[in-house]
């Protein structure tokens, strides 16, 4: 009895892991296979041939159609603001682990409700600011303007991170006359450089999936990879080989980076409350 | 100023440098952008037509808007979306971390490394790849849905079928997140809880409803409210698969923001409609906090 329900459970968490498996897999094998076999009646699902015509199209140096320089923009705009606002976060999150003040709560209260806020809402006003600043359609603008919700994300998480070093080692160094800027950089950073990694990894990886900001405040230059890949649904065809193999180089890196953060991934997605 | 008041200026000087930087940064990109919202949605500008001059308006944006039977669908919309997604999201994740509590541990690093998947893809990929999946011609979905021996589902070109293909999309992106925070929520019940339960003999449903629910309520309110703040900003998927069709079924409230801003480019009325997105937010939120009782959630260190 027991073992039959221990394997009907089984089964449940293996379709469960298929269903979610399945798009992804359907989307990466889609780049690798001929125009042919992805239209096929029935579709081929694992027998098909292998060609990287897609990849050498659209992200080949040579190609007219490479999208190598949105491929650069994505990664130089989320490493940038992946550490301008890790940065910025750890800063803010040192202050307040150790310091106390008046409306402290208030404070971070504030800080964590940037995250409930809507970009469409900031877009408007974003787009009019860089406009007359001149900045629309530069990565400079994107890694300053992320900033609003990966630095309460790198606040929150470092904020978690730094909570569980033990007040005694500040207390000690101190007493030995430190200075704060010297236990900042030479104490609790080293201490908590795992968790400074995965804050790091966390305001990447948003700043690679974003979307909207990156739509609206970017036109040529500094377009990334999320807005040049709706460029291959247009209303009369999809571009399937386009739009499966940079859908793939999309998510390859945050598969890498997910399986690297491992058991961390829950404490990232909900800030820092959820830990593991 | 006596060598005392000049120590304390200086470690206050100290202090705030940690705070400093940041914090306008962020005044920038938050408050700042939101009074100019709040400002020019008073005034009556239209980027693309700038003949037409920019006026005070005082709330005449606001009251065009409410008057507007489409910015008024699109509220509705955004709700009849978002409630869809979450209570999905939030059943499915929570019968998901229930099974998963079983299993052994080695397994769950496995199973947790593949399931949490969808969560960290792009949204808009996988907007478009659900795109691929619906499509009526070549669509994986009613392909299996006819060797199944059911009918095919014009998911793109009814009104309803869009709705649930978005709320199907986001389901399955974000069930896996809603699941792991459950389960996070149930692995941390204690042992002797369980134990306890287990010698007064009670049944697997009366835990179920008794003891565990209780227990993983707050991880079940924090999956809640991430989802639900979330699903006020879905965009990515509606740009990716509907553009707000067909015939504005799917135009949520971020939806038309985008749509009076960015393709007619009527500042004014954009901002206006983002001031009421606001709004909206910060009020659901907090009746969902108040609902729970979780007002006072935050304590510091």
């Amino acid at each position: 009895m027991k073992s039959m329900k221990t394997v009907g459970i089984y089964v449940l968490i293996a379709l469960v892991m298929v269903g979610f498996f399945i798009p992804i897999y359907w989307m990466v094998s889609t780049s690798i296979k001929e125009l042919v076999d992805v239209f096929a009646v029935p579709p081929k699902i694992f027998k098909f041939d292998l060609t990287w015509k897609n990849y050498t199209d659209y992200f080949g140096p040579g190609s007219p159609t490479s999208q190598l320089e949105q491929l650069g923009n994505s990664i130089i705009v989320a490493l940038m603001n992946g550490l301008l606002a890790t940065a910025i976060g750890a800063a803010i999150a040192y202050g307040s682990t150790v310091y106390d003040f008046k409306r402290k709560n208030s404070y971070l209260f504030w800080i964590l409700s940037l995250r409930m806020l809507p970009p469409v809402a900031f877009a408007v006003p974003f787009f009019i600011f860089a406009r007359t600043l001149y900045l629309l359609d530069t990565r400079f603008v994107l890694v300053l303007m992320y900033c609003l919700f990966n630095v309460p994300l790198a606040v929150w998480l470092l904020r978690s991170f730094f909570s569980e070093i033990p007040k005694e080692i500040r207390e000690a160094a101190l007493a030995d006359g430190a200075t704060e800027y010297q236990i900042f950089f030479r104490l609790f950073l080293p201490l908590a450089r795992s968790g400074i990694v995965v804050t790091f990894l966390f305001t990447v990886i948003f700043a690679w999936n974003e979307f909207l900001l990156a739509l609206v405040l970017t036109s040529r230059n500094a377009k990334t990879m999320p807005v040049a890949i709706t460029s291959f649904w247009s209303t009369m065809q999809i571009n399937w080989g386009g739009f499966a193999s940079t859908g793939t180089i999309l998510f390859i890196p945050i598969m890498i980076l997910s399986l690297v953060l491992g058991k961390q991934i829950v404490r990232g997605l909900t800030f820092g409350a959820v830990k593991e | 100023m006596s060598l005392i008041d000049r120590k304390k200026r200086n470690l206050f000087l100290v202090r705030a440098s940690f705070f400093a930087p940041g914090t306008l940064i962020l005044i920038g990109l938050s408050i700042f952008p939101f009074l100019y919202a709040v400002i020019l949605s008073l005034f009556n500008w239209n980027l693309a037509r700038p003949q037409w001059g920019v006026h005070f308006v005082s709330i005449k944006n606001y009251i065009d808007l409410l008057l507007t039977s489409r910015f008024r669908v699109s509220i509705v919309t955004t709700f009849i979306i978002l409630g869809g997604s979450v209570c999905l999201q939030l059943v499915l994740g929570i019968f998901i971390a229930l099974l998963l509590t079983n299993s052994q541990v080695k397994g769950i690093r496995i199973i947790r490394a593949i399931i949490i998947l969808p969560s960290v893809v792009t949204p808009v990929v996988v907007g478009l790849l659900w795109l691929l999946l619906y499509k009526h011609e070549f669509g994986l979905i009613n392909f299996l849905l006819t060797k199944a021996g059911l009918r095919q589902i014009n998911w793109l070109t009814t009104v309803w079928g869009a709705r649930f293909a978005l709320i199907i999309a986001d389901t399955w992106q974000w069930t896996p997140f809603v699941s792991l925070v459950v389960l996070a929520g149930i692995m941390s019940i204690p042992q002797s809880i369980i134990e306890a339960s287990k010698v007064d003999g009670t049944n697997p449903i009366q835990y179920f409803f008794h003891i565990m629910l209780p227990m993983i309520k707050p991880s079940i309110l924090v999956a809640l409210l991430i989802r639900t703040i979330d699903g006020f900003r879905v965009f990515d998927k509606i740009f990716a698969i509907t553009k707000g069709g067909p015939g504005g079924a799917t135009e949520t409230l971020s939806y038309y923001i985008y749509v009076r801003g960015f393709n007619n480019f009527e500042m004014g009325v954009a901002a206006a409609a983002s001031v009421f997105l606001l709004v909206l937010v910060t009020i659901v939120v907090q009746m969902i906090l108040k609902v729970f009782g979780a007002d006072k959630l935050f304590v510091s260190r």
